[in-house]
């Protein structure tokens, strides 16, 4: 059993999010001996610790995506209510982010068993052929070292994991393909009636960029949510939901609940956790509440030789235990941001010296509007179908391309409702009574907001460093960030915000979209303001490449510097395209799966000093 | 302070609750939060303080003919008047969104010796603590779920009260009757 001697795991992985847990169970299942450590408390690993979260969300005033999620000041976590404007040369120090500006990084993250899965909204979205090589088409951004179709198979893999619902009838679209006869686990789930009206308003309606013609098309969104499987599925074996951690008979499909974001009642939506319960127990240890503070290296040879780490047994008191672990391999999965903060604090740079920098994530728009009638909003997942058919094209040369996500939940984040407008009808309407009661009978049911996803191409100013003077209270590193938006981003800012009003026009909704210059977000561009959030994507910040001078990781996620380190996760994407990352992390992470065990079976038949596997036969 | 003679102080609060938020006493008892917002303002507000707004709702009732001159006494005798206006607001909030708002300035001259028990825990930053009070808070996880506004939108809370599979693909549904 893994526990005993500090040199009886094959592989120690940091962070037990979407790429850790896949990476344990894969490995587990193929034999090796793996102990996962995770930062954060396990309330998810069983069912009432996980309605616990459901209560602390409930009764959470501010409901943002992590106010499910206790605030735990051994292993702190981004709140986007810690989100400031910034001022010049005064870094943000409010939350756990250390925020140097110029523009503040808009997204949060879990750091708990699970990950940021247990937030996530689920969509999962592949990414386009073309945003593997956006600097060889675009002149933008970087070159990734493999292709959509290196990722065929894996993505596969990845949807089987997830459990994703979706239709690939829908899902065909620049040049995204899929072998012949291929069906995603689930049928799609159903669309909201708001995506109905707004398929049949803007039926045949396309729009001009540079010259040319984009059709306006609203499609179902794939998703990493139960619904209703396919007996199509794998050859005809069809495909069984895995419902919730510790009550598998709840959450096989999802019920409607709204509020995926920050966190599913029945985990109908898929989470880490489901994976991680499926590893091997007698071969994959986990262990949470471990922090890990530093991957030691050892000088003569270049491998990692250790992760030390910090165990704490009260998340509020900073007395803990510093312990190290060892194996052969060593997986960093704890995040784009941590992981690149871990590498810091470890002195690892990389030849390419670019770990932490590339910074990215989805600037997201909003705009919101009222449909002429009711469509019954503020019900079933946050998004059912997106308008995906304007992410590609040869106006990505000039400005950044947006996907549209649909929301189904009124004006929920634009305007806070609806706190926001009760305050506003009580307080400033002076509405009471049966007036205030039909008032808001007349307008939330016809409440909608569009979102505009746009990329970011990777940038080496924007960047993740640390500094010791900004120190949590276990002694670890707070990210120290420095990020900004250019010009090609705003225009596509600006550009979703034009084919927003097209579509208010042609459906005759009445817009509301108001930026508010005194916002964290708020930017301007060719004399007009928008307001950009984050999409809660971190990426970029140890960026795959061809060779050690370019990029931190090859296309396994393995280090170029150190051959027994892999650093897994949205860190690795050297560019994030226009789709939700998580379904492209976890390809990624059942890629480099196929690697490490390859490197594992290698050191098993080498010299026995440092396979790390006890009692082995030598060849 | 409850009058032999008068509907007991729950009641009246609910009487208070229907011409506050448009719901029927009914529909407000079938929150099952009815006594705790009561405890909930007597905590923050203070005995006197009710009273005071109970009077003048009963003046404001007694004295109408029509709905639009009850309207007009409320406002008169409640909404306009600077101190309980901002109290009966906070009411109706409390009815709505399952939440208590903090209250520009205290506004009781004496406060109940037994605020403290009226209080309770809540939330914050997700760990349970005992509140100060005239602090903004969620009063439960369950005072949330029972939110009007949810009922006022025709929707359901987000987090609870799932409608099934498939059902936010069904048309809306119409407003309620009466």
């Amino acid at each position: 059993m893994p526990g005993e001697s500090v040199r009886s795991y094959d592989v120690v992985i940091v962070g037990a999010g979407v790429s850790g847990s896949i990476l344990a169970k894969v490995l587990g299942d193929q034999g090796w001996r793996v102990l996962v450590l995770e930062a954060g408390t396990a309330d998810a690993r069983g069912f009432p610790g996980y309605l616990g979260d459901v209560d602390t969300y409930l009764a959470a005033l501010a409901k943002v995506p992590n106010s499910a999620y206790a605030l735990n000041p051994d292993a702190p976590q981004p709140d986007v209510l810690d989100i400031e404007k910034i001022t010049p040369g005064h870094p943000d120090t409010t939350g756990y982010f250390v925020q140097e500006g110029p523009l503040p990084y808009g997204s949060d993250y879990v750091r708990s068993l699970g990950g940021t899965t247990l937030h996530w909204l689920g969509t999962t979205l592949r990414m386009l052929p073309e945003d593997f090589d956006t600097a060889t088409r675009f002149g933008h951004g970087l070159d990734w070292p493999i292709t959509y179709d290196d990722l065929l198979g894996h993505y596969e893999q990845a949807e089987n994991e997830i459990g994703v619902s979706g239709d690939v009838e829908d899902q065909e679209y620049l040049g995204i393909h899929f072998p012949e006869g291929y069906v995603y686990p689930m049928h799609r789930i159903p669309q909201s009636y708001l995506d109905k009206r707004l398929a049949e308003g803007l039926a045949g309606m396309s729009v001009d960029f540079q010259g040319e013609s984009y059709p306006v098309r609203v499609t179902s969104t794939p998703q990493g949510r139960n619904g209703m499987p396919n007996p199509a599925y794998n050859g005809g074996q069809g495909y069984l939901p895995v419902g919730a951690v510790g009550e598998p008979t709840l959450g096989l499909r999802c019920a409607g609940n709204s509020s995926c974001i920050p966190i599913c009642p029945i985990q109908a939506k898929y989470n880490a956790v489901k994976t991680l319960a499926k590893a091997d127990p007698a071969l994959v240890g986990v262990q949470a509440q471990a922090v890990a503070s530093k991957v030691l290296l050892d000088a003569s040879t270049g491998r990692v030789s250790g992760i030390e780490y910090k165990a704490y047994r009260d998340p509020a008191s900073p007395s803990h235990q510093t312990r190290e672990a060892q194996a052969s391999i060593y997986i960093l999965a704890a995040h784009a941001i941590e992981n690149a903060k871990l590498l810091l604090a470890s002195g690892i740079e990389s030849t390419s010296g670019m770990v932490g920098h590339n910074l990215m994530d989805h600037p997201v728009i909003q705009m919101w509007a009222l449909m002429p009638d009711s469509i019954g909003s503020f019900r079933g997942p946050g998004s059912t179908s997106g308008i995906e058919s304007l992410r590609g094209g040869s106006f990505r040369s000039t400005r950044a391309p947006f996907r549209v996500e649909i929301g189904n939940w009124g004006w929920n984040w634009s305007e806070g409702d609806p706190w926001g407008q009760v305050d506003q009808l009580v307080d400033q309407g002076n509405l009471f009574g049966r007036a205030l009661r039909d008032r808001m009978a007349a307008t939330a049911p016809r409440q909608f907001e569009l979102h505009m996803l746009v990329e970011q191409p990777p940038d080496g100013a924007n960047r993740v460093s640390i500094d010791h003077r900004f120190r949590d209270q276990l002694g670890n590193f707070r990210p120290v960030i420095h990020y900004d938006l250019t010009d090609y981003v705003k225009a596509g800012l600006a550009a979703g915000r034009d084919v927003s009003r097209l579509i208010f026009q042609r459906l005759g909704a009445e817009d509301f979209t108001e930026y508010d210059p005194t916002s964290p977000g708020y930017v301007t561009f060719d004399g007009e303001g928008y307001e950009y959030f984050g999409a809660g994507h971190g990426a970029g910040t140890h960026v795959m490449g061809t060779d050690s001078t370019n990029s931190v990781v090859d296309s396994w996620q393995r280090s170029w510097d150190h051959p027994n380190l892999y650093v897994v996760g949205c860190g690795s994407m050297p560019t994030v395209g226009t789709s939700n990352p998580t379904l492209t992390m976890a390809a990624l992470a059942f890629r480099s799966a196929d690697a490490i065990h390859r490197d594992l079976t290698a050191l098993r038949r080498g010299p026995a000093i440092d396979s790390g596997v006890d009692g082995e036969a030598q060849a | 302070m409850t009058h032999p003679a008068e509907p007991d102080l729950l009641e009246r609060f609910v009487d208070l609750s229907v011409s506050l938020t448009g719901f029927s006493a009914f529909e407000l008892r079938s929150t099952g939060m009815a006594a705790t917002y009561l405890e909930t303002v007597l905590g923050e507000v203070g005995e006197e303080t009710l009273d005071e707004i109970l009077d003048h709702f009963l003046r404001a009732r007694e004295a109408h003919g029509t709905e639009a001159e009850l309207e007009r006494q409320l406002r008169a005798e409640l909404f306009g008047v600077p101190r309980l206006g901002a109290v009966v607001r906070n009411v109706i909030k409390l009815w709505y969104l399952g939440q208590w708002y903090a209250l520009p300035d205290d506004p009781v001259d004496q406060p109940s010796p037994q605020r403290h028990l009226y209080l309770g825990r809540g939330m914050q930053a997700g760990r349970a603590v005992a509140l100060a009070s005239n602090q903004t808070r969620v009063v439960s996880g369950e005072s949330y779920l029972q939110g009007l506004a949810w009922r006022a939108m025709l929707a359901h809370p987000m987090g609870g009260r799932q409608q099934g599979y498939s059902t936010w693909g069904e048309p809306p549904p119409g407003p309620p009757g009466g």
